[in-house]
């Protein structure tokens, strides 16, 4: 076994792209590894005519999936647009797994990153030594993506100063990085393309100027649909992680995973499950991601300190911290909900005890 | 069945059916032309080449008796019926209408009705709800969705890898550039669909009376009569007979069953009567579900495919013209979409339709890449194109020679039946609602009010709802038939379309006193159905609504229709459920609503406070005033509390006793205190004292405590605080200024035996005129009446 502790995805998936490969007869764009069909089936899952299995690795809209891998076919740029936790990084690794077989080429953007971690930097010692040539270049993930023509991943695009952002037009719309100090330009192999993703929903971020967001297509990935879909996601996300973690084992909590991800749904959309009643919707923006991290926070606390089962008890705890990010208006906020939705909720009166008792 | 009969199996409203058809019927040259239409639809039929006629029109057949019997038939421009129509117009053939008459499907369905009411007769718990579901009139579409509980295209679909049934016969059929020989091939796929689900439901049991078993009996009768159609056509005409049916019923038509077993099925069905007429209709309205029961869920979209056949547009050209309409509504709402922008997005729709595996760009297509290449991926953009470029917003024309409609034809119905006169000059009548004439009168004309048809006004009504008394004037003027035409969007008859609008009304309303007001206008027009929208919406909108103290704006009225409403007899409770959610939203709210708010919010927020105490406390509900009175304490006593509510809540939870005396005193005392802001002092007396002063004509203990108060300042102090009190007490009125002054001075009041023995000294007599000032009185005049 691998000592590495998060192994790339093409790595972990390396059977079913290879299978992939093998039966895929489509016509495949210069650069590709599959034909974009196939990089459909292996994000949403299927089975193969050889009989391979292939996991689903996006659980949602295959029309979604769709429009990004056609806007990679394009020489358009894709833009992985959403709130955190909404599986963006994760679609864009796999997106890049799939199409160029490499998944490492990888920016991660943020306020301090500047040109030279984009386009290129020098290697002083050889530059003092030799004068400016090739020798003395240190190429960045993006100019080593425009030469092997591959797919190159910028993570958390809008962190990254508007200024620096904008290096990103010439090189998406003439494929080209110019060098002029050597006096000549990087043009890029065909293959190349970039996946950004972005949040919508953060502070601190820089919009993007219009003429880069023109460069971009953009695939908004919403959050699960169903209940039924977002708790599975829960349950299995939460399973893998505890047990990597390795805390103490716990019997299994599907119903308070169903409770929390309802709750979640509920303040987040504003209206009950039942589109009955209407609600606030507290300030932070409660993704599947956190629900993960509360469902965690819970476990560890029952597993260590509580009774040693998830209950009404370590789920509060946890979750109240979560959904109250501003001390008054997101109070109100849980205040309403308790009294107008859980109080009358005739099995949630433990929940509603516990809640009562944290705040 | 003849060699002259030409089946053309459609979809109804494919514009893609359109084309082939028209092709098909100039190669055939038809003497005659029949259509799916009821049989007794057929003399409004001539209008339809009128020049006044502008599509989206509809076909309006509706009982003569029962107009809310009713159903529409909708054409677009691009409908393969409206195009045969217009075809056998222009080229001279006969036309004939071949479906079964409306007037057996109207029976029909009121057979099935009054089974389906005796079976429910049968108590049940379940089902005491009031169905709703069914209120525009279309139960009797008998679609092929319902016979097999899914749409047949999505089995043909299923066969064909794929899962939208409309998507797949967008692509394969109105897409595509068909030869004539597509007929033939649908109604082979057709029939062999029909007979494999045969084969799975088995034989047809007449009994049957689950919703599939009567809707295949339903069918069998209109195939029966369609094929009886055709054969009186072949014998009326010459020439070749073109038949212009579902693609559904295609195969059926020519399957060989005997004209003898045809008539065997549909002997001793007697039509009854039925009216005609052709209605203006919109893009809107096609989308819905309605008549021929597809619905097309993009007129706008077919609009342009039929332009672009019309046109012979190449699939590129016109998908880039797409694009760049679509740049330019984008530019219209203000929102930047260049030409370089529609160019990535057509370009997009391309690489889409090939990743998807169709010929060209299909709807699908079209509105992920503009979402994605145009709208940077924000569905409320696109939300602008789907709205012009997808749906549509046109609205029909109808030519002037067309004979008039059902909801007129409604109320002048019922107005004959109340004894009730079109007149130019306005009339005044009175109403008495405990006669049942009255109340009938009345309930119409509420409706007529809520649909904007003002021939009544409401003059007077007798101190609400408890009362059984109304006055109103009635004044008809010609622009009335105008808005009853208008009207009928919302229904045929009066009932249906007042239900419709009024619940149309709560959707667009977002003011939570004008929505507690339509509840009660609905209640008035006893339309359960409209006033529970509103309550519904009401609901919605309050959670929404930061705005506590509109929230209690709104419980007010609520209350009163609560409590008045029962002399309606109208079932109340989700009203009740509604007020004890709004009134806990109140209670969980207010504490934070009336912190740190300046002196004017204050103010409404405490005199909307006293409002909503009043009215909880008429209410009687012993759990709400428990929590609303924890809610009063809580204002009371957070010291971040607006003084003014504070004071609000002080003197309510004093009067109804659930502070005592000391209790009260102390927080007097508090917000009295030196280190308090002399304003903020004020403005606590202010809301304490709000509406009248009897507390301090009635409680010593509160009299007592405000004098010491006034008492225990020095000279300079209360000469500070005298602007102060000057303004609480110069809102009171003249005569409560006065009884307060004579319990100030008379130490001889019926219950004033404690009253403080310094009244009658030296100093205090020194200090009446001060008083007297202070309170805005006349001392002379006091004099007398001591």
């Amino acid at each position: 076994m691998s000592t590495q502790l998060r192994q790339p995805a093409e790595v972990l998936f390396a059977a079913e792209l290879k299978a992939l490969v093998a039966t895929d007869d489509r016509p495949r764009p210069a650069g590709w590894a599959l034909s974009p069909q196939a990089v459909c089936d292996y994000l949403m899952g299927g089975s193969l005519a050889d009989g391979t299995e292939i996991s689903p690795k996006y659980i949602g809209n295959r029309r979604l999936i769709e429009t990004a891998v056609a806007t990679l076919v394009t020489d358009r740029a894709l833009l992985l647009l959403g709130v955190p936790g909404t599986a963006k990084s994760w679609l864009s690794e796999h997106l890049a797994a799939a199409i160029a077989g490499d998944s490492t080429r990888l920016v991660q953007c943020t306020a301090g990153t500047d040109e030279q971690q984009l386009r290129y930097s020098w290697n002083y010692a050889v530059l003092l030594a030799k004068g400016p040539s090739k020798d003395a270049l240190v190429p960045t993930p993006l100019m080593r993506g425009m030469q092997d023509g591959s797919i190159v991943r910028l993570e958390e695009l809008t962190r990254m100063g508007s200024d620096v952002q904008d290096t990103l037009i010439t090189i998406l719309s003439e494929k080209l990085l110019p060098i002029p100090e050597l006096e000549m330009a990087v043009h890029a192999v065909r293959g190349f393309n970039v996946i950004a993703t972005a949040n919508t929903r953060d502070k601190g971020v820089n919009e993007l100027s219009s003429a880069l967001k023109r460069r971009f297509n953009v695939v908004v990935l919403p959050l699960p649909a169903t209940i039924e879909e977002e708790a599975a996601i829960v349950t299995k996300r939460v399973g893998e992680i505890g047990t990597a973690l390795q805390l103490p084992e716990v019997p299994r909590a599907e119903a308070e995973i169903a409770r929390l991800v309802t709750i979640f749904r509920e303040l987040r959309e504003g209206a009950t499950a039942d589109g009955a009643t209407k609600l606030k919707s507290p300030s932070g923006n409660l993704s599947t991601a956190e629900a993960i991290s509360v469902m965690l926070g819970a476990w560890s606390e029952a597993g260590y300190f509580g009774s040693g089962a998830i209950d009404a008890h370590t789920l509060s705890a946890n979750m109240v911290g979560a959904i109250v990010k501003d001390p008054m208006a997101d109070r109100v906020v849980l205040d309403e909900y308790l009294e107008t939705v859980v109080r009358k909720r005739k099995d949630w009166a433990d929940l509603y005890a516990a809640v009562r008792e944290v705040m | 069945m003849d060699d002259r009969v030409h089946v053309f199996g459609i979809r109804h409203h494919g514009p893609g059916s359109s084309a082939s058809l028209l092709n098909a019927l100039e190669r055939l040259r038809p003497t005659a032309v029949l259509v799916e239409l009821p049989a007794d639809v057929e003399p409004a039929l001539e209008y339809a080449a009128a020049p006044g006629m502008v599509p989206p029109v509809a076909l309006l057949a509706h009982d003569a008796k029962r107009p809310d019997l009713a159903r529409f038939y909708p054409f677009a421009e691009w409908s393969p019926e409206w195009q045969a129509l217009r075809w056998a117009a222009a080229n001279g053939a006969d036309v004939a209408a071949i479906d079964l008459p409306c007037g057996i499907a109207f029976k029909e369905r009121l057979t099935r009705e009054e089974a389906d009411a005796a079976r429910a007769a049968v108590p049940d718990e379940e089902s005491t709800g009031e169905d709703s579901s069914d209120q525009d009139g279309d139960e009797d579409v008998v679609d092929e969705r319902r016979l097999v509980a899914a749409d047949p295209l999505d089995h043909l679909a299923a066969l064909a890898g794929r899962t939208d049934g409309e998507a797949w016969w967008d692509a394969v059929v109105e897409r595509a550039e068909n030869p004539p020989e597509v007929f033939a091939a649908i109604a082979l796929a057709m029939g062999t669909l029909r007979e494999s689900l045969d084969r799975d439901l088995g034989p047809l049991d007449p009994t049957d009376e689950s919703e599939s078993g009567r809707t295949r009996h339903f069918e069998q009768l209109r195939e029966a009569h369609m094929r009886q159609a055709i054969r009186d056509a072949l014998r009326s005409t010459e020439g070749p007979v073109a038949v212009v049916v579902g693609a559904w019923h295609a195969p059926a038509l020519t399957d060989g069953t005997t004209a003898t077993s045809d008539r065997a099925t549909l002997k001793g069905r007697r039509p009854s009567r039925i009216e005609v007429t052709w209605v203006p209709w919109t893009d809107q309205r096609l989308a819905l579900r309605s008549g021929y029961g597809a619905g097309v869920r993009s007129p706008a979209w077919y609009r342009h495919l039929w332009q672009r056949r019309k046109d012979s547009t190449s699939g590129d050209a016109a998908l880039a013209v797409w694009m760049a309409r679509a740049a330019s509504v984008l530019r219209d709402e203000g929102l930047g979409a260049s030409t370089a922008s529609a160019i990535d997005a057509t370009g997009l729709a391309r690489t889409l339709a090939t990743l998807r595996g169709h010929a060209r760009p299909g709807l699908e297509e079209v509105r992920d890449a503009c979402l994605g290449a145009m709208c940077h991926g924000d569905p409320i953009p696109l939300r602008v194109v789907e709205r012009r470029l997808i749906l549509g917003e046109s609205l029909g024309e109808i030519d002037e020679r067309v004979p008039r409609q059902p909801l007129a034809a409604d109320l002048e119905r019922i107005a004959r039946r109340l004894r009730l006169v079109r007149e130019e000059l306005p009339r005044d009548i009175a109403l008495d609602l405990r006669t049942d004439a009255g109340r009938a009168k009345s309930v119409l004309f509420h409706r007529l009010l809520l649909l904007r048809l003002d021939w009544p006004v409401l003059l007077e009504r007798e101190a609400g709802r408890g009362t059984y008394r109304e006055r109103w004037r009635l004044q008809w003027r010609p622009e009335l038939e105008v808005a009853l035409a208008e009207a009928l969007r919302f229904g045929t008859t009066i009932e249906t379309a007042a239900q419709a609008a009024a619940c149309d009304s709560a959707n667009q309303e977002h003011r939570l006193g004008d929505l507690a007001e339509l509840v009660d206008r609905a209640l008035c027009a006893d339309l359960a159905v409209a006033a529970r929208e509103a309550i519904k919406k009401l609901q919605w909108l309050a959670a929404d609504s930061s705005d506590v103290v509109s929230t209690m704006a709104a419980i007010g009225p609520l209350g009163d229709t609560l409590r008045y409403g029962s002399s309606r007899g109208v079932d109340l409770e989700a009203l009740r459920t509604l007020l004890e959610s709004l009134a806990a939203l109140v209670t969980a709210g207010l504490p934070h609503a009336v912190r740190g708010i300046d002196h004017d919010s204050a103010a409404r927020a405490g005199n909307e406070m006293a409002a909503f105490d009043g009215a909880l406390r008429k209410l009687e509900l012993e759990d709400l005033l428990e929590r609303w009175r924890s809610t009063l304490s809580e204002i009371a006593e957070q010291p971040l509390s607006a003084p003014f509510t504070m004071g609000v809540a002080t003197r309510r939870l004093a009067d109804d006793g659930h502070w005592d005396g000391t209790r009260v005193g102390n927080a007097l005392g508090r917000a009295l205190s030196t280190t308090s802001d002399p304003n903020d002092a004020a403005a606590w007396l202010e809301g304490f004292f709000l509406g009248d002063v009897q507390v301090l004509l009635h409680d010593d203990a509160v009299l007592e405590r405000l004098g010491a108060w006034v008492a225990r300042h020095d000279a300079e102090v209360f000469d500070g605080l005298l602007p102060v009190l000057r303004r609480t007490f110069a809102d009171f009125e003249a005569a409560e200024r006065r009884q307060l002054f004579r319990a100030v001075t008379n130490p001889n009041r019926a219950r004033g035996a404690d009253v403080p023995t310094t009244t009658t000294t030296a100093a205090f007599e020194a200090a009446l005129p001060g008083l007297a000032v202070l309170l805005g009185l006349d001392l002379e005049e006091l004099g007398e009446t001591r």
